[in-house]
């Protein structure tokens, strides 16, 4: 592991600003990302619905809808995309960077064979015959899967299941061997059973092609299963920040420990509430000027309504960084150790 | 496939068949005796030369009766004779039918030629001046009437150009320009609204498509515009507009009847004309039989059509 992180990173977003337009007024969806994807690891990024997860992943793309990057950028192989033209990121589409959507149901084109929708990144990008393609899609269903793949590859979306359409999405995203895939809560659509086998699916899949993975999600289990490395986003910005284990096991940030316990426990008592953050992720209309936590965070002081910047740390000899000013070991002075204490 | 065509087919027998019971009892409840309209400006006519037309005609049978012979006769192709000059309906109807499937034709084509780019490029160029100017033509051109709009052509270039239309038809095949001289304007006036509803209808589908999951999913392979509008995009669009085109044809067909009549010229519209104010039912019926006869077969063409483009419609 220590080999990938010293190689240049994949993908560098660096203080990535995202607005929409709402009709007349602009929102900021993401404030200031930062993130880093190296060669053949795995990164999930975790966080409410919201927070800005997706819209990052689809900036690196620029497939923002009527959406745009306002600052900030986004450098592929140290090559800086933030402003690149409509062509290059075409050739960077589908082609270095991969990408799997949610809802398997409805990413699918129903009046073409999926035969013909995975051919069409290879006769794009690799320029291969209506022969070859067709080839190769059938190889990348057997590859992800798909019982019978010479067959199914004639048969339309609508005559498969969702665990099957999401496999097929897989193959798509595969098809011209990316380097990067971009998986947008790529089981939230499926039953439990069928999650297990595309999650597992995807870690073979990248075992075999060294593909590195960013993948999104809110269930932390997956993180834990899945990633080398987390990315925990709150409110359009990145609150912490680590190696996967580390930081499940001491998160550093509130916002992380309180996600953290809010994780349903096979031994909590069936009478008792599901544990739950108290309060909603501020409007983005009405993000407070400093920590954007303040509202929910038990911990919530005076320092904490200045703009909060990242902070980083060594936990347990790992890098972390944390988004929050108690995590500073520099801060942490009798003050803030006696306003936790009165919290207790 | 050919079991639903066939089902369809004989469920549009029986449209046909209903229409046809309506529109021969609507017939005989408008006031006005037919006898008494073609015999008016005879001078000295007695009642019993009235009673024996009336014979003559078959009209002092009881409607039913009248219906059913009527009936006996259309199932053997017979569409009966004309009350004006004992000709026969159905080859009357056979010989003016292909002007007004010309007619009806052009203005579906101008409908369809126009409306699908314009709607297209409103769609493409969503919100922008241009589209503002194209869905305010849209919406001036559903709401036109088509004989006003044909008015206003006959007027307009008379007066500024000195030109009207021809009084003769002239056959395709005879000298197809002046053929095309006579029958664009009423095709233009005939397929403006739609055009018009088309090209709504496309920029509304086309937008809706274009937000969805599975354009992002064509996008995310790195393909063209060209390809997200015109692949994709594109024929899942089609699907309303094809329902719309079935309905249009309905319009078209109706309007064929004014305007042949405004423009002179003599197709199955202008028969069906003359043939309400001589009170000749028919032929009147024998016409209503072959629009509601097209517009069941259209429609039948578009429910087969959707299955062509959507492999989800199987039957």
């Amino acid at each position: 592991m220590t080999s990938r992180h010293d190689s240049a990173p994949l993908l560098v977003i660096d203080d990535l600003h995202v607005e929409f337009d709402t009709g007349g007024s602009t929102v900021e969806a993401v404030s200031g990302v930062d993130l880093e994807i190296r060669a053949g690891e795995t990164v999930a990024v975790v966080g409410e619905s919201g927070s800005g997860k997706s819209v990052t992943a689809m900036a690196v793309l620029q497939l923002l809808g009527n959406g745009r990057i306002s600052g900030g950028s986004v450098t592929w192989d140290g090559t800086d995309i933030t402003h690149a033209s409509n062509k290059k990121l075409r050739s960077i589409r589908g082609n270095d960077i991969a990408v799997v959507f949610q809802d398997p149901m409805t990413s699918l084109d129903p009046l073409y064979s999926i035969g013909n929708q995975l051919s069409e990144a290879l006769r794009l990008h690799q320029r291969m015959s209506r022969k070859q393609a067709r080839e190769r899609a059938i190889e990348l269903l057997g590859m992800v899967g798909i019982p019978d793949p010479a067959h199914k590859v004639d048969a339309y979306p609508h005559q498969l299941s969702g665990g099957q359409r999401q496999r097929v999405m897989i193959a798509g995203a595969l098809a011209c061997t990316p380097r990067l895939m971009i998986a947008d809560e790529p089981t939230t659509a499926l039953d439990v059973t069928v999650e297990a086998q595309v999650l597992n699916l995807m870690r073979d899949l990248q075992r075999e092609t060294g593909v590195a993975l960013m993948l999104i999600t809110h269930d932390m289990g997956v993180v834990g299963e899945m990633a080398d490395r987390v990315v925990v986003f709150y409110a359009g910005y990145v609150v912490e920040s680590g190696l996967a284990d580390d930081v499940l096991n001491h998160p550093q940030h509130p916002y992380t420990q309180a996600l953290l316990t809010a994780i349903p426990r096979r031994d909590t008592p069936r009478d008792e509430p599901m544990p739950a953050i108290p309060g909603t992720v501020p409007g983005l209309h009405e993000m407070p000027a400093g920590c954007r936590f303040i509202t929910r965070c038990p911990y919530a002081a005076e320092r904490c309504s200045e703009p909060q910047e990242i902070v980083r740390l060594e936990v347990a000899g790992k890098q972390r960084d944390v988004r929050c000013w108690r995590a500073d070991p520099a801060h942490r002075t009798s003050a803030t150790i006696e306003s936790e204490l009165e919290v207790l | 496939m050919i079991a639903y065509a066939a089902r369809r087919f004989v469920y549009g027998l029986l449209v046909l068949l209903i229409v046809t019971a309506m529109v021969f009892i609507t017939l005989r409840a408008i006031p006005g005796d037919v006898v008494r309209v073609q015999l008016a400006d005879s001078p000295g006519v007695t009642e019993e030369q009235i009673a024996q037309r009336t014979a003559e005609l078959g009209l002092d049978q009881p409607v039913y009766s009248q219906f059913f012979v009527f009936m006996g006769g259309a199932l053997r192709g017979d569409l009966g004779t004309s009350f004006q000059d004992n000709a026969s309906v159905t080859a009357e109807i056979l010989h003016r039918l292909p002007i007004t499937l010309e007619l009806g034709f052009l203005a579906i084509l101008l409908g369809v030629l126009l409306g699908l780019p314009l709607g297209l490029i409103s769609a493409i160029r969503k919100n922008t001046l241009l589209d503002q100017f194209l869905r305010l033509v849209s919406v001036v051109g559903i709401s036109i009437p088509n004989f006003w709009l044909a008015l206003l052509f006959i007027t307009y270039l008379s007066l500024w150009f000195q030109w009207s239309p021809p009084l003769v038809y002239v056959g395709p095949f005879e000298d197809l320009s002046q053929n095309l001289v006579h029958m664009t304007l009423p095709a233009i006036a005939l397929g403006t609204a739609a055009m018009a509803s088309i090209s709504r209808m496309l920029r509304s589908s086309m937008l809706e498509v274009m937000g969805s999951n599975f354009i992002r999913t064509v996008r995310a392979r790195g393909a063209s515009e060209w390809n997200v509008i015109f692949k994709h995009a594109g024929r899942n669009s089609t699907i309303p507009v094809f329902t719309l085109l079935g309905l249009q044809v309905g319009a078209v067909l109706g309007g064929t009847v004014i305007l042949e009549s405004i423009f002179s010229i003599p197709g199955m519209g202008s028969l069906i004309f003359e043939s309400v104010q001589f009170r000749d039912y028919p032929m009147v019926l024998g016409c209503v039989i072959f629009y509601g006869g097209l517009f069941i077969m259209v429609n039948l063409l578009v429910d087969v059509a959707y299955a062509a483009i959507d492999p989800r419609i199987r039957y």
